[in-house]
């Protein structure tokens, strides 16, 4: 496909500049935003958000701000409450606000990352009520609903921490966080019990009574709780249909597993931008977009 | 102006405000999502309620809003859109 970049002249004239190719970064949190930022003054860039503005539940974030102006003042395009569905060669197919097929040269994945589910986690025992996510929990809490009143947290993330934290303000008795390995905030906080143990099974019908865990000692305790919150091993969010299977069209813009920065989430921006334009660059691309006849 | 839904607080862009005789309608989005607040003077009381207790404010804004409720409840026509006769700001 042949794409056309834009640019503005100093009296604010948009005008066709020149032949490029069209890359679609899903995503505008911090890694899609560093993405697109790097890649709009060279290139046609569309973004899309799922959620109604750019930047996403972080839009306030002043890190977040600037990289949104960057993009915005680069001439990108942003395509916000529209959740990228289905990647295909010959474009991405989206449905929200501005839903439909959006033709596109290459598909940046650059959807977050999310907490592993009890099963991920290898949890056995009943399936209760009362075993939430870490996002889930967020929401909760902003909705002013307390998941539980002695909740066990799993996991040894910054959204851990921050779920661990935010229980207490909100009126948790206590909050027992549980991994696998040392945990990164050695001394807990008030009202914070840290715990090296590996979850085993969850108890309880029809809600969450207790968590079965096996400590570093080899040892199995049981964790009376009532709710229990998994925040823990983040992984890639990869809902993009499709995407997956086409590796010369696609290029992922997420953290490695065990990554749990803003700096390794901008390094990753910043890395699928330089893959973007190695794969641009390779002759059976340039061929793909049209390019070579300019 | 922010608004907090549950998906989280995003900004809220006010676009248009429509008086009606039974009230108003302010017209906005909410990023990219179409936002709407409407109000009737029926939701006058509730409304005065939140307002801090100084008297003269609440006495001065109980007058006003009385005096549109009635006239507006006067006016009233059985089925009538609510956007009809507006007036668009």
């Amino acid at each position: 496909m042949l794409f056309l970049k834009t640019s503005r002249d100093p009296s604010g004239v948009w005008a066709v500049t020149e032949a490029c190719a069209h890359v679609i970064v899903a995503g505008s949190g911090l890694a899609g935003l560093t993405c697109a930022a790097e890649l709009a003054p060279e290139m046609r860039v569309t973004v899309f958000e799922r959620l109604p503005v750019l930047g996403g539940a972080d839009w306030e974030v002043d890190q977040i701000s600037v990289l949104t102006a960057r993009v915005t003042d680069a001439g990108a395009t942003a395509v916000c409450g529209t959740q990228a569905l289905r990647w295909e060669r010959s474009g991405l197919f989206a449905a929200g606000m501005a839903g439909g097929v959006c033709a596109a040269d290459l598909l940046v994945i650059a959807t977050g990352h999310r907490p592993a589910t009890a099963a991920e986690w290898g949890i056995g025992g009943m399936r209760c009520g009362g075993v939430i996510s870490g996002t889930v929990a967020t929401h909760l809490l902003a909705s002013k609903v307390l998941p539980g009143r002695r909740p066990v947290v799993l996991g040894d993330s910054r959204l851990a921490r921050r779920v661990s934290a935010e229980l207490l303000r909100a009126g948790a008795h206590e909050v027992i966080r549980v991994a696998p390995g040392p945990l990164a905030d050695a001394v807990a906080a008030s009202g914070i019990t840290l715990m090296d143990a590996v979850p085993l099974s969850v108890k309880g019908r029809p809600r969450i009574e207790a968590l079965e865990v096996m400590t570093s000692s080899g040892g199995v305790v049981t964790l009376p709780c009532d709710a229990l919150v998994l925040a823990g091993k983040r992984l890639p969010y990869r809902n993009v249909d499709g995407a997956l299977e086409a590796c010369d069209t696609v290029v992922i813009a997420q953290c490695c597993e065990g990554e749990d920065s803003d700096v390794a989430t901008e390094q990753a921006g910043r890395a699928a931008a330089s893959r973007v334009r190695d794969l641009l660059h390779a002759p059976s691309a340039r061929a793909r977009c049209g390019l070579e006849a300019m | 102006m922010k608004v907090s839904s549950p998906v989280g607080v995003y900004p809220f862009r006010a676009e248009r405000l429509l008086l009606h005789r039974r009230g108003f309608r302010l017209e906005g989005a909410m990023g990219a999502w179409p936002a709407t607040i409407e109000s009737s003077y029926r939701d006058a009381a509730a409304l005065i309620a939140l307002v801090p207790p100084i008297p003269v404010v609440r006495r001065v804004l109980g007058a006003m809003i009385g005096r549109r409720s009635g006239s507006a409840s006067r006016n009233e026509e059985p089925h009538e859109s609510q956007s009809e006769g507006g007036k668009a700001w």
